[in-house]
């Protein structure tokens, strides 16, 4: 009986709520170890979003429509870097998924070359291939910009991830390859390869916000407060990240497994502040021509439509 | 109905029926919002989709892509598969060595190893191919040594008291004893090799079924993706309804 007790007290201790009890909200987020993806992380290093009495949990993916279909299912509240096609595509087909902010606007994707290639800039490509990820991508975008603003006849290829990339263009199958810093940066560095490109070289890209953060319609509307001060959270946890305290440069070597240089030339060289911001999403007018032929659309969404899609929430 | 017309449609009836039922049985949950439609999206839009990307997403020559990769690879399972395994039955000390390493490796999970496929085979249908016969071949192996060790003694001594020499007694005595098992490794090989096929299709975003599946999800066109994934169990229809075709033509007896 006394050991009955105890293990009926115990579990009783187990199952209480923990003595701060904040509001939670799940999210899921695209590619781990990206500067852009790692804002509630060092947010919540440095504890702002327990300041805002908030507790996030989070589950990274490894693409777009793997971080959209956990938010469509109800099964977390936010979700992060889905590509801005993807969440016009959910929602033209009625999926219950808003945008609540953007994620990136310009890209911090780069192009490079083997050293050894004769290929400097982006004008020595004619006749070479260029990599991009998948289709529909982001990058096949960019690369599509590229080809068309600098009237190229480089010859597009869908290679898959940075690092499949890499092995690519190491083995010559690629000519130019893509990636996303930190990746490539050490090769950079070991003169094994060298920048050709970058996103923002596309004029249409520097002003396009190409992912998005995407809430479920259910949670927005049952928990909008607590997702506006998630996103004041957000915000100020993006301040921290431009601040001079060099904390958070370390924090972010140590989540993404390289020198504190490297994480800080993350920062400096690839991604500007404005980046990352999410109080706007730009380039509505010529996203949605593309989602129109990309497919991801069968026609383009209505100015009313476009409004209950983008609910920019905590703007102040 | 003669009574063979009526042992062939009833088991056919049977599954058609159950199948049907289970597809009326998943629309109404859905309907009745049960199951998460923007999930698991409607049977009848499913229906609906199969027109459209036949029409736009050029079906036929991505089902020919998928169906070519899933010959080249069968072919080779069944070259290489069924050489190994007639090799480790003959040759008793390359088996006691290997066979527990071919086991272990029926076992492993091949598919993440497509990025030293890529650099070896480049980003082709043929790191596909050679990702498919990889996952498939121990199956094959194990069941052919298995087919050939499980040949009835008798009927090896009747070969041997006709005075067959090594090679008659093989192809007349232990290939037809060992055939069904042979053929249960290539289909379970096969089944391997699709799943591998699709699977590396999908991945690196190439090829036949597989690329288009992964371009129709990120574009949450899920009717579509769901009427792609039934082209893909066509393909595996077709292959294990040639294989039955080849294990009778070869067995007119069975």
């Amino acid at each position: 009986m006394k050991r009955l007790t105890i293990l009926v007290a115990a579990a009783l201790a187990l199952a209480a709520p923990p003595a701060w009890s904040a509001d939670q909200l799940k999210a899921t987020l695209g590619q781990r170890g990206n500067w852009d993806t790692a804002v509630i992380h060092l947010g919540t290093k440095a504890g702002i979003f327990k300041k805002h009495d908030l507790e996030i949990e989070t589950v990274y993916t490894s693409g777009s429509g793997e971080t959209l279909q956990p938010v469509i299912a109800g099964s977390v509240d936010l979700g992060f870097a889905v590509g801005t096609l993807g969440a016009m595509a959910a929602y033209a087909k009625g999926a219950p998924v808003r945008i609540i902010g953007a994620e990136a606007t310009g890209a911090a994707d780069y192009w490079y070359a083997k050293t050894s290639s004769p290929i400097k800039t982006l004008k020595d490509t004619d006749g070479h291939t260029i990599a991009f990820s998948t289709n529909g991508s982001s990058t096949q975008s960019i690369v599509r910009a590229f080809i068309s603003e600098n009237k190229l006849t480089a010859k597009p290829m869908s290679t898959g991830n940075p690092s499949a990339t890499l092995t690519a263009v190491m083995t010559d199958q690629v000519d130019v390859g893509w990636a996303s810093p930190p990746f490539g940066l050490k090769e950079i560095d070991a003169g094994q390869i060298r920048v050709v490109a970058k996103a923002t070289d596309a004029a249409i890209v520097r002003g396009q916000t190409i992912r998005v953060i995407v809430a479920n319609t259910d949670a927005l509307a049952k928990r909008r407060d607590v997702i506006a001060r998630f996103m004041q959270a957000y915000r100020e946890s993006i301040d921290y990240m431009y601040s001079d305290n060099p904390q958070v440069i370390k924090d972010y070597a140590e989540f993404v497994g390289v020198p504190e240089s490297v994480a800080k030339r993350v920062r400096d060289d690839f991604f500007p502040k404005a980046l990352i911001w999410p109080d706007e999403i730009k380039g509505i007018d010529t996203l949605m021509p593309e989602a129109v032929t990309l497919k991801f659309i069968p026609e383009p969404l209505t100015p009313a439509q476009l409004s209950e899609l983008i609910q920019i929430q905590g703007k102040k | 109905m003669t009574g063979r017309a009526t042992r062939t449609f009833v088991p056919f009836a049977l599954g058609f029926g159950t199948l049907v039922l289970f597809t009326l049985a998943l629309e109404a949950l859905i309907r009745a919002g049960l199951v998460n439609r923007f999930i698991v999206p409607l049977p009848s839009q499913i229906a609906g989709a199969f027109g459209r990307v036949i029409a736009e997403e050029d079906i036929p020559h991505r089902f020919l892509v998928t169906a070519r990769e899933s010959l080249w690879a069968a072919l080779l399972l069944a070259l290489f598969g069924i050489g190994f395994g007639v090799l480790l039955y003959r040759v008793r000390l390359l088996r006691e060595a290997t066979e527990t390493w071919v086991a272990a490796l029926a076992s492993a999970p091949t598919v993440l190893m497509y990025p030293l496929f890529l650099v070896i085979f480049g980003r082709s249908e043929t790191t596909i191919i050679m990702m498919g016969f990889v996952a498939g071949v121990p199956a094959v192996i194990l069941k052919t040594i298995e087919g050939l060790a499980g040949t009835r003694r008798v009927l090896i001594d009747v070969g041997r008291s006709f005075k067959l020499s090594e090679v008659q007694l093989f192809w007349k005595i232990l290939l037809p004893a060992a055939l069904p098992t042979i053929f249960v490794g290539l289909r379970l090989g096969m089944i391997f090799a699709l799943i591998n096929i699709v699977g590396v299709e999908f991945l690196i975003n190439f090829g036949g079924l597989g690329q288009l599946i992964n371009d129709l999800a990120e574009r949450y066109d899920l009717p579509g993706t769901y009427a792609a994934i039934c082209f893909v169990i066509l393909v595996s229809v077709v292959f294990f309804f040639l294989t039955d075709r080849i294990e009778r033509w070869l067995r007119p007896v069975a």
